[in-house]
């Protein structure tokens, strides 16, 4: 009774910390300054460790986010717990000058389980996009041969609360929908460094979203072949904008021009080709961004795409139970992302290693990976981000009191 | 067991992390700055239009300051001031005095409070009157800069000295020895002057401080207190030996305490003022100046015309506003300035309204900055912005409502400190700092 009561609230406390950190920055980058911010791209579960790759996988000892249809793979008598955090390190270089950050955060929390026997579920919540940034400069001050210190900060983000549901249609199909509820802000403020005044500009989104999947899974002799298919309509987010202008003796709600905010289409094919021990994939992802403009001189945007590739191989040791697997992955990902800033294209580079290590008890599995990249080009006075990533991703499985809801 | 241990440190690790959420050091960073767009900018202007009088106050307060001003200074800026100090003095307590009491002398003391004014190393003099009639408060309760009461012309003591006033611990002694031998007699013969406190004030009435030379040209400030300002009158008791006593006659009431201070400014740029409306100069008749002296009550009045026209501009906000003030270049050779300045506010007609206040209500000081080098940016800074940004709040600016500039109260009431201020270039200016959005 004592465990139970623990259970939740251990629960109910970790899906607080993780809506708390809905709200916070995920992201210190300059670049989040443009658009909806810094896409978070595949970052939950195996896939971090796999450069984002995942569309053609389903879900095992951890849930696969990639693609719904993959909760289809769900272990029939487990519910698993997925968090996941990042420590991560940034170091960002023009060809003038080298500054460093150093971030760490928690990034999602899902849950997933089969409710029935041919259908699997999941929930939870998941990172979209974020932004954080505080650049600081120097303006002049017209009318003088003066300057004075100006901050530019932006925090918030979008995030992705989804509840999915895979079918199999029948054996080795599955069909997979998210219903999502897409909600989020974006907070930016310019301001003078001594205090003079501030000028805010908030907007909030939310709107309902779907996204679709497909897993099929041809099995051979040795080697098993699965293709699978993502596919997202897009979206116009309910927009809410409001902005402001704070001095020490005044604060005026001003009026604003509406923004539109806007999820593109994505389409996304992924194959993988796996055994017993072994498994690779990969994905091809693009999302029609170059329809959705932000208004934002610096920059235009483009269609992005996402070359990913994964591999994993399981070690049995020498028992033969499931208990024991340790899973060996790594991952190499190539985005174009949909940033062309100042007629350069902004894309991304990492290579990942990880391991899935088993414990006992409640922890099922305990995900770490190791991710190496890039971002930007030095070219035009833009800043390249040199990052290494540590990410550690938990799943916990059979919290009993979903059995007692579920059951 | 050892995994349940895992789980707790991996979830003692996640609160870590979601409570550290500022782990994150971006507060230095400036990377980036070629991708801000600004929304706003800060703005400078200087050339809203200062119009600069000098006000002639009817009158300002100098009772009850504690200090006595005595003394007469002229040049051809500020014409010739002279100053006087009135006081009231009360019935000593003595013990009866024996039939063989012989009087010996009588000595007024003084002491130098610090303060002066004008040349001090001249020879000057310092008489002491008596009253013809006794002091009386304004049916407010003080005494001021214009107030006088009738004395005798001829003085009871007078003394010719070389002044000490940079020492406050020195005394300056008058001698008033006809004058202690009356005092001495009635109190011998207990007489009925001084059976009462009120009879005594009645018969001794009060006395004036003056300077009697006309030619000194220095003010000298003394403390003007019990403790400092006395008659000794001296006298012995001859038994089988000398014995010696003294009756000290002290200063009674500091309410009754006050300086008159006269103005004369024939021959100066100010000469037209006292007949001019509301006593006011405006800076164009007095050859672009405006002067201040406290003790009369002599201010600059600084209003803005103009800053009605910034209710032309749209979407902008006051940051700060800098009023600076420069004084008369040379003026400061011979005259040292105040080294701060208050502004006060006031209104069409001339009323001191308090200080100008700064956001946490403390008055707004502008300190005084010498440029040595190149004697340009001699001037006094004042933040004045709660003061603009209060008369902007209507989205109307009245120009009556203006700022006289002085010194600190205190001082305004009990010296004669002056200032030039230069009304052509380097001109008074106000500094307006403003967001545009």
């Amino acid at each position: 009774m004592f465990n139970k009561l623990k259970n939740n609230v251990l629960l109910l406390i970790i899906v607080f910390c993780t809506i708390e950190t809905a709200h916070s920055q995920l992201t210190s980058s300059p670049y989040s300054i443009f658009g909806m911010g810094t896409q978070a791209g595949n970052c939950a579960g195996t896939s971090s460790a796999l450069g984002g790759t995942g569309i053609a996988f389903l879900s095992g000892t951890t849930l696969n986010t990639v693609n719904p249809a993959s909760y289809g793979g769900l272990d029939s008598l487990q519910t698993l717990f997925d968090i996941g955090l990042f420590a991560k390190y940034t170091s960002y270089r023009t060809k003038s000058s080298n500054q460093a950050l150093f971030d760490a955060n928690l990034k999602y929390f899902t849950m997933s389980f089969r409710s029935v026997p041919r259908v699997g579920t999941s929930f939870g919540i998941v990172p979209y996009s974020s932004v954080g940034y505080k650049i600081n400069t120097t303006s002049n001050i017209e009318g003088s041969n003066s300057e004075f210190n100006k901050t530019f900060e932006g925090d918030g983000g979008v995030n992705k609360v989804y509840l999915g549901n895979s079918y199999e249609l029948s054996n080795n199909l599955f069909l997979g929908v998210n219903a999502s509820f897409l909600f989020g802000s974006i907070n930016r403020t310019e301001a003078s460094s001594d205090g003079l005044y501030s000028y805010k500009d908030k907007n909030t989104f939310s709107n309902f979203y779907l996204d679709y999947g497909l897993n099929y899974k041809i099995k051979g002799n040795k080697w098993d072949y699965s293709i699978g298919i993502i596919y997202g309509n897009g979206k116009t987010l309910r927009t809410n904008s409001e902005s402001s202008i704070t001095t020490a003796s005044s604060f005026e709600e001003l009026k604003t021009q509406k923004k539109e905010f806007r999820i593109p289409r994505n389409l996304g094919v992924g194959l993988a080709v796996s055994e017993k021990s072994f498994r690779a994939g990969i994905d091809y992802e693009r999302e029609y961004w170059s329809e959705i403009n932000f208004n934002q001189s610096l920059m235009r945007t483009r269609n992005s795409t996402r070359y990913s590739l994964g591999l994993e191989y399981a070690s049995f040791g020498n028992s033969r139970s499931n208990n024991n697997i340790i899973f060996y992955r790594f991952g190499a990902e190539y985005s174009e992302s949909y940033l062309i800033i100042d007629q350069n294209p902004i894309s991304y580079r990492s290579i990942s290693f990880g391991t899935g290590l088993p414990v006992g008890g409640r922890l099922n599995v305990i995900n770490i990976s190791f991710e190496i990249g890039q971002n930007g080009t030095k070219n035009d006075g833009l800043i390249k981000e040199n990052f290494y990533k540590l990410n550690i991703d938990i799943s916990l499985k059979d919290l009993w009191f979903m059995k007692r809801l579920f059951l | 067991m050892g995994s349940k241990i895992f789980f707790y440190l991996c979830f003692i690790l996640f609160l870590l992390s979601a409570f550290c959420i500022s782990c994150s050091n971006a507060n230095k960073f400036s990377l980036g700055s070629d991708f801000v767009e600004s929304q706003t900018n800060m703005v400078l202007t200087d050339t809203f239009r200062v119009d600069l009088s000098t006000v002639l106050l009817d009158s300002l307060l100098t009772s009850a300051t504690g200090v006595a001003l005595v003394g007469n200074y002229k040049d051809n800026e500020f014409g010739k001031i002279t100053c006087t100090n009135y006081f009231e003095v009360g019935l000593p307590s003595y013990s009866e005095i024996s039939e063989k009491a012989i009087y010996d002398s009588c000595t007024f003391f003084l002491s130098y409070s610090g303060y002066s004014y004008g040349d001090t190393t001249a020879l000057m003099s310092v008489s002491i009157h008596q009253l013809k009639e006794n002091i009386t408060l304004n049916s407010n309760g003080s005494l001021y800069n214009v107030s006088k009461f009738e004395y005798a012309k001829d003085a009871i003591g007078s003394k010719l000295f070389y002044p000490n006033p940079t020492s406050s611990d020195s005394i300056l002694r008058i001698h008033v020895n006809e004058y202690g031998d009356t005092l001495f007699t009635l109190f011998k013969n207990k007489d009925n002057n001084v059976s009462s406190s009120d009879l005594f004030l009645d018969y001794i009435k009060g006395f004036v401080l003056t300077s009697g030379n006309e030619n000194n040209n220095a003010v000298l400030g003394f403390d003007a207190d019990s403790s400092h300002t006395y008659f000794k009158i001296y006298y012995h008791v001859t038994d089988e030996t000398v014995k010696n006593y003294v009756i000290s006659i002290k200063l009674s009431s500091d309410t009754r305490q006050f300086n008159n201070i006269q103005h004369d400014f024939a021959k100066s740029r100010l000469a037209a003022i006292d007949s001019l409306a509301n006593h006011r100069i405006l800076s164009q008749q007095s050859d672009g100046r405006c002067y201040m002296q406290a003790g009369i009550g002599l201010l600059p009045k600084i209003q803005f015309p103009t800053l009605q026209d910034l209710f032309l501009k749209n979407r902008w906000k006051l940051l700060k506003a800098d009023l600076i003030i420069v004084p008369v270049k040379d003026s400061y050779d011979r005259f040292i300035l105040p080294g701060n300045l208050y502004l006060y506010d006031t209104d069409k007609h001339n009323d001191i309204n308090g200080y100008l206040s700064d956001r946490s209500g403390n008055p707004v000081k502008g300190t005084f900055v010498l440029d040595k080098l190149y004697n340009e940016n001699t001037s006094y800074t004042f933040d004045i912005t709660p003061f603009i940004s209060n008369e902007l709040a209507d989205n109307y600016f009245n120009y009556d409502h203006g700022i006289f500039v002085g010194v600190v109260q205190k001082k305004l009431y009990s010296t004669i400190d002056r200032l030039e201020i230069e009304g052509k270039a380097p001109r008074v200016k106000l500094k307006l700092y403003y967001v545009t959005y």
